[in-house]
């Protein structure tokens, strides 16, 4: 072999280039077909010189990777997704009993949207081997769509778009009263749509609303405000009627009416809708929800909390056993837990 | 809390867990990451995020550095089972194309309906309203009263003291400064309780005022309106003069007495029995175009005028209306008839009567 080709693959090898950039395994392919020629490997070699320098530069100074006795001691995890790279017999993946929390950060193209998928099919065989274990998924699908894909691929898949039709109404869940779920909603709206002291403002608009809607009882069952509701009547009561300062008015005004535009059909429900407890966890299904085109991103990120407030509130108020174990997975959530909107919930 | 934030820390408890994907770690919530038990970072060049990751991971000096080089699927793993981040390979599964029909499933709900077609709402709603405007200035009632306690006391008291300034009822109250009582006209004049009006009567500005009916059920005590048309500047010395006519003896002292036969009001009549010793009264504030036509009703009609007087707060204002009058056509005839007065003399007298 020529001296070009053979640095060529040196190169290549020494760093494993392959692995790491696609047009690189696309060369180390034609030299091992012997479709190269000397010219072509120097003019490879040049190309591939700075990437070969970055990786270098950027060496593992990581701690050696453990053994399998050393990690996995017990046994290997229940939801496996990958292997140790500088030890391949060693899964990647996460044990149930642990809180399963996790964080997939990287780039776009890095590989979080695959990682979520092996979760999700890794979570599905786990179901089907161990049905009385039963793990519920809840994914919201923001950026480009690519995981509402998993509906084709799991089955008991309830698939979502707040566009058409997710219909969300603000009733309190199952076993918590209308108090304490007010003051919880006006909280989440009040800080999600940046008001100081506007959600003790919306909190007495709700206790108003959730009384004098049924009263008398409707034929149909509870009603609940909406934000549609709630915009009428902040634009109908005079100032200081449910404001400890009239200033707060206008802001609380226009919070609820980007609430009531902004939504669309999404909130304009007085009973029913999704809850995640009875329709998605309690019926063994999966729910994943398309987010794309929900703007502006407050607004999105209020929808979210409402769901999982009123998920979290009912397994911890209304004492009932719970109906099994639920993950839920965000793709794109670095605006919905920024620092700046941790500082507001403060 | 962040209600995702609230799920991480109440996972166990609550069987919820939270996985959330990242494109960055510099801007997120330290809560955020703290809770966290699993991590899979990738490919990743902002300085920020390498600071958060070789601290929220306790990598070894300069790991984190490995990062923008990564290559996709490549991640730093991090579990609860080993402390150190090690570097993992996830299976490359594909995901399947996203299908351009999707067909989205439903789920049962009532639609909402607008306020304006609950009428039980709405009923409500307006007994809010009502409740609101009067728990407004009910003692104890912290988280409704409007109103201070100083404001309070000058609504009782100017419910009480009809037609006298401002001054003087703060007179009465006590030592009240005039940083308070600017403050007080502020807050019942936003709250619609009190309407003030300034008159200027000869050197000095007056503040006057009439209670509304709001403010008269605000302080519980029953309605005393002035009586007279316009605003407290116009309706208070028409007041003031209504009073004076009684103290002088009339039989008759009246405000926006209409001129019988025809459509025009003076605004005090004093008189006796059969409109003996008829004695009408036009008070102006700032607006007299109006004069020609009401003195020409009241000499056209049959009422045996004595006198026909024109009061202001200023001489000034007086010589105006005067030259104006003359100007006027068919006004000559009557022009010997009319006398001109400021309203100080009445005022004093009203004082002299509410004040012994």
């Amino acid at each position: 072999m020529s001296s070009a080709l053979a640095a060529l693959r040196g190169l290549i090898n020494t760093h494993g280039l392959d692995q790491r950039d696609p047009a690189a395994a696309y060369i180390k392919e034609r030299l091992d077909q012997g479709q190269m020629s000397e010219n072509q490997a120097r003019a490879y070699w040049l190309v591939l010189q700075p990437l070969a320098t970055e990786v270098r530069r950027r060496r593992n100074r990581l701690n050696r990777a453990p053994e399998l006795d050393d990690i996995y001691p017990d046994g290997i995890p229940d939801l496996i997704i990958g292997e140790l790279v500088e030890n391949p017999e060693v899964p990647v993946g996460f044990f149930l009993n642990d809180n399963i929390h996790t964080i997939f950060a990287g780039n776009s193209g890095s590989g979080k949207t695959t990682a979520m998928y092996n979760l999700v099919l890794a979570a599905d065989r786990r179901n089907r081997e161990h049905p009385e274990d039963f793990t519920s998924f809840t994914i919201w699908a923001t950026k480009d769509g690519a995981l509402l894909a998993i509906a084709d691929v799991v089955p008991n898949c309830v698939l979502l778009s707040t566009r058409t039709t997710l219909r969300v109404s603000l009733e309190p869940p199952e076993g918590v009263s209308d108090k304490i779920w007010n003051n919880e909603l006006g909280q989440l709206t009040g800080h999600r749509g940046g008001l100081k002291q506007g959600n003790i403002t919306i909190h007495e608009m709700l206790d108003f609303l959730s009384v004098a809607m049924n009263e008398p009882p409707s034929e149909h069952g509870r009603l609940y405000p909406t934000f549609e509701n709630l915009y009428e009547l902040s634009t109908m009561a005079p100032k200081g009627v449910f404001e400890s300062k009239e200033i707060y008015q206008q802001s609380v005004n226009q919070v609820l009416r980007q609430l009531a535009r902004g939504t669309g059909d999404l909130f304009r429900v007085a009973r029913g809708g999704l809850d995640l407890e009875r329709d998605i966890i309690a019926k063994h299904k999966h729910l994943i929800i398309d987010a794309r085109g929900l703007s502006p991103k407050w607004v999105r990120a209020l929808t979210s909390d409402i769901l999982l407030k009123r998920l979290l509130l009912g397994r911890q108020l209304s004492g009932k056993p719970s109906n099994g174990r639920c993950m839920i997975l965000w793709d794109e959530a670095q605006e919905d837990v920024s620092r700046q909107v941790e500082e507001r919930y403060v | 809390m962040i209600p995702i934030i609230d799920c991480q820390r109440e996972g166990r408890s609550s069987d919820i867990y939270v996985g959330l994907g990242l494109s960055a770690l510099g801007p997120v919530a330290r809560a955020a990451l703290v809770d966290a038990n699993y991590f899979l970072i990738g490919r990743m060049q902002d300085e920020k995020s390498l600071r958060e990751t070789q601290n929220t991971l306790v990598l070894p000096p300069g790991a984190a550095a490995i990062l923008p080089g990564l290559p996709p699927g490549d991640f730093l793993f991090r579990g609860p089972r080993w402390p150190d981040a090690t570097l993992a390979r996830i299976y490359a599964n594909v995901l399947p194309p996203l299908r351009q029909d999707i067909q989205y499933d439903t789920l049962p709900y009532t639609a909402s309906r607008s306020l304006r077609e609950m009428p039980h709402v709405l009923r409500a709603l307006q007994k809010a309203k009502e409740a609101h405007k009067a728990a407004r200035l009910i003692p104890g009632q912290a988280g409704h009263a409007r109103v201070s306690d100083t404001a309070r006391r000058f609504l009782s008291s100017a419910c009480d003291m009809i037609g006298l300034p401002a001054a003087y009822i703060f007179a009465a109250m006590g030592n009240v400064s005039s940083y308070t009582q600017a403050a007080v006209r502020k807050e019942l004049e936003t709250e619609e309780l009190v309407v003030f009006g300034k008159l200027r009567i000869e050197r000095t500005n007056h503040l006057l005022l009439e209670v509304t009916a709001d403010g008269y059920r605000a302080a519980g005590k029953p309605p005393r309106p002035l009586g007279g048309k316009g605003s407290p500047p116009h309706c208070v010395p028409m007041r003031w003069i209504q009073e004076v006519g009684t103290q002088r003896g009339y039989q008759h002292s009246i405000i926006e007495f209409k001129v019988p036969g025809t459509m025009q009001a003076a605004d005090n009549a004093w008189f006796n029995e059969s409109f003996r010793d008829l004695h009408l009264i036009e008070f102006v504030h700032t607006c007299y175009t109006n004069l020609p036509d009401k003195i020409r009703a009241a000499f056209a009609s049959k009422l045996p005028i004595e006198q026909f007087s024109i009061i202001a707060g200023q001489k000034s204002l007086l010589k105006k209306i005067d030259l104006f009058l003359r100007s006027e056509l068919g006004m000559v005839p009557y022009s010997n008839r009319i006398s001109f007065e400021v309203v100080t003399p009445y005022f004093e007298a009203f004082l002299k009567g509410r004040l012994r």
